[in-house]
């Protein structure tokens, strides 16, 4: 009996003692709550990128990695290739943009995709070829960012800048073998083709360049360009993001961009509560901008595989 | 104060038949349990008036608020201890439920001859009896039942505790948490981008930091009409929001306390043999049983009167052959 008598008394006694406690707590209350952790919370309206038309809040990454800085030894004794990039933007403005980068950088990224056989996800290929032409591509944005900063391109127009520079090089196959396919007789050429017919065979794996290899060519198909706009659009701060998903031509890689106004609105993705406008970079068309997906009657199962 | 007798009907007729020392053992028993509950039905009533000042910002909205939240959490707290208030005297619980051997022995006897008082004492004989036969408890039975019962009974007092506790944190730390909001209210960046316009789609455009600016502004910023009261904002989630991520894990610890304080009474009622095992519920079984039985003697007699006077002023004969022709 005094045993089950315990369970009044310490049942009681946790009761009072608790009530006590919390009766106490506003004389302690400085010790527990934290102010600080508000400017935390306020950061998320920092950390995110937020685009005006006419100015432009961006993550200021450093570009301290490109194919240059990055050399300790005497790099004018290194190989490099010049490579020089002219093209047009929609609003009609001519840019041109030179640069080098090592031959020993772009060697490294080819001989890194031959080697690479193991198929994981789309992600982790997009982001491994991206990590392995990193020197190559902060070369070119490092060239694209002097040449914004001078003629002061700034918000949307820096994304026109950029996309309509991947998009200049003609669209070339990359592919198993050279054969007609989507209505075109592809021929084995492995350069940019005025008449958009050529094509590369046998790349492996998965008729994906590297970046670097497409610096270097400018030969590239859907998801080369994408990848590449995709890499060059994360550097620079955009919410950007490589969609796939069918057309009915077949399966198609484009690039994705949230948190922006689409200059063509048609179609887009819902991921993760965002919504993100298709980008064809495949070619500098008439009518080939951000959100405009009227040139594809067939919209099927497409995602975001990398943001 | 006898708090027990507006709660739980603790009267002392029903210890005429005990020790002293017992009855002052189930007094405290029953009045800490009913203190418990005044105490918790107190708390929830001022949480209420807390969240109703938060959410109407108006002190007659507050108070009836209160009321509300005072008066669900009574009746659920008070529906749980009773569901658990079974008296271990295992033979009254049936004979509560199911009377039919008690008035077995009387369904055939002639009690028409019986008055009130000499029905009062059959049923107080059998109440005496049943008193006799049932000196100790037996140990509670268990059904697999008891478990799912169980744990509606502890999710009900969690959901209140937790409510509870969000109201006594908002008020504690209410000046520390308007500290918070007037920050997020003066921050430049907030302010720099509650000045842009959102576009013509919401949906569309995804500017949401935008959207979120706005609204957070239009939250915290005091309108003339409907000053704020407690709390600097007219949103409680975002009050809530902000007051979790300062109070990180210590508010797990203040909602445990809460817990702990709500199922206390509950804990108290199922494992203490003051109560299930106590002599108050053993008398108020052997009441109910005593009062159904004087009852069915009342009915039964009056049946068997009635059924007499039947039998002795009306003639069947006569009334057949009448409707025959």
């Amino acid at each position: 009996m005094s045993k089950k008598l315990n369970v009044l008394r310490i049942s009681s006694l946790v009761f009072w003692i608790i009530l006590a406690l919390i009766l106490l707590l506003p004389f302690f209350k400085g010790i527990f709550f934290s102010v600080e952790t508000t400017e935390d919370w306020l950061k998320s309206f920092d950390e995110e990128q937020f685009i005006e038309e006419d100015s432009i809040v961006w993550k200021k990454e450093k570009i301290e990695t490109d194919s240059i800085n990055l050399i300790k030894e005497d790099i004018a004794k290194l190989p490099k290739y010049d490579i020089n990039w002219v093209w047009s933007d929609y609003d009609g403005f001519n840019h041109q943009i030179s640069f080098k980068v090592l031959k020993r950088d772009v060697n490294r990224a080819i001989n890194f995709r031959k080697s690479y056989s193991v198929f994981f996800s789309e992600s982790k290929i997009y982001n491994d070829f991206i990590k392995a032409s990193n020197p190559v591509i902060d070369s070119m944005l490092k060239a694209m960012k002097m040449d914004m900063d001078k003629k002061k391109i700034r918000g949307n127009d820096m994304l026109n800048y950029v996309v309509t520079a991947i998009q200049t090089p003609r669209y070339t196959l990359l592919y198993d073998k050279c054969e007609y396919m989507f209505g075109i007789d592809f021929i084995n050429d492995c350069r940019p083709r005025a008449d958009g017919r050529g094509c590369c065979e046998n790349i492996y794996p998965f008729g994906l360049f590297t970046p670097a290899e497409f610096i270097l060519q400018k030969t590239g198909d859907c998801d080369t360009k994408s990848l590449v706009a995709y890499a060059l659009l994360k550097k620079l701060g955009f919410n950007a993001a490589m969609l796939v998903g069918d057309t009915e031509r077949g399966p198609h890689a484009m690039l994705g961009l949230t948190n922006v106004v689409p200059s063509i609105p048609s179609k887009y993705v819902l991921y993760k509560g965002r919504i993100y406008y298709p980008w064809e970079v495949t070619e500098k068309w008439d009518g080939f901008q951000l959100g405009n997906m009227k040139m594809w009657r067939g919209w099927l199962n497409w995602n975001v595989v990398c943001n | 104060m006898n708090l027990a007798k507006y709660i739980f009907g603790f009267r002392e007729e029903y210890f005429n038949k005990v020790s002293l020392e017992e009855k002052k053992k189930q007094y405290t028993a029953y009045n800490l349990l009913s203190l418990m509950l005044f105490i918790l039905v107190i708390f929830s009533f001022l949480a209420g008036i807390i969240y109703g000042a938060i959410i109407f910002q108006q002190w007659i909205f507050a108070i009836i608020t209160g009321l509300f939240l005072g008066g669900v959490s009574f009746i659920l707290l008070l529906l749980v201890l009773f569901l658990n208030m079974t008296t271990d005297y295992n033979r009254l619980y049936d004979y509560m439920t199911d009377n039919s051997k008690i008035i077995e022995p009387y369904l055939d006897k002639d009690l028409t001859q019986l008055s009130d008082e000499e029905l009062q004492v059959i049923a107080q004989e059998k109440k005496m009896l049943l008193r006799e036969e049932n000196q100790v408890p037996d140990p509670a039975r268990f059904h697999i039942s008891n478990i799912f019962t169980s744990v509606i009974k502890v999710t009900l007092i969690l959901i209140l505790s937790s409510i509870v506790a969000n109201g006594f944190e908002f008020y504690i730390f209410r000046n520390k948490i308007n500290d918070s909001l007037n920050i997020i209210r003066t921050n430049d960046k907030i302010n720099e981008l509650a000045q842009l316009q959102v576009a013509d789609s919401k949906e569309h455009s995804n500017n949401y930091l935008v959207i979120n600016a706005h609204w957070l502004l239009e939250m915290l910023n005091e309108k003339a009409e409907q000053p704020f009261l407690l709390i600097r904002s007219y949103s409680i989630l975002l009050s809530l929001e902000i007051m979790q991520k300062a109070l990180g894990n210590f508010k797990i610890v203040f909602d445990l306390f809460f817990s702990i304080l709500f199922l206390t009474p509950l804990v108290l009622v199922k494992k203490s043999r003051k109560y299930a095992g106590g002599v108050f519920l053993k008398e108020v079984a052997l009441s109910d049983i005593t009062t159904s039985f004087m009852f069915f003697l009342l009915a039964k007699r009056k049946i068997q009167q009635v059924k007499k006077t039947i039998e002795n002023e009306y003639d069947y004969s006569k009334l057949l052959k009448q409707k025959n022709e």
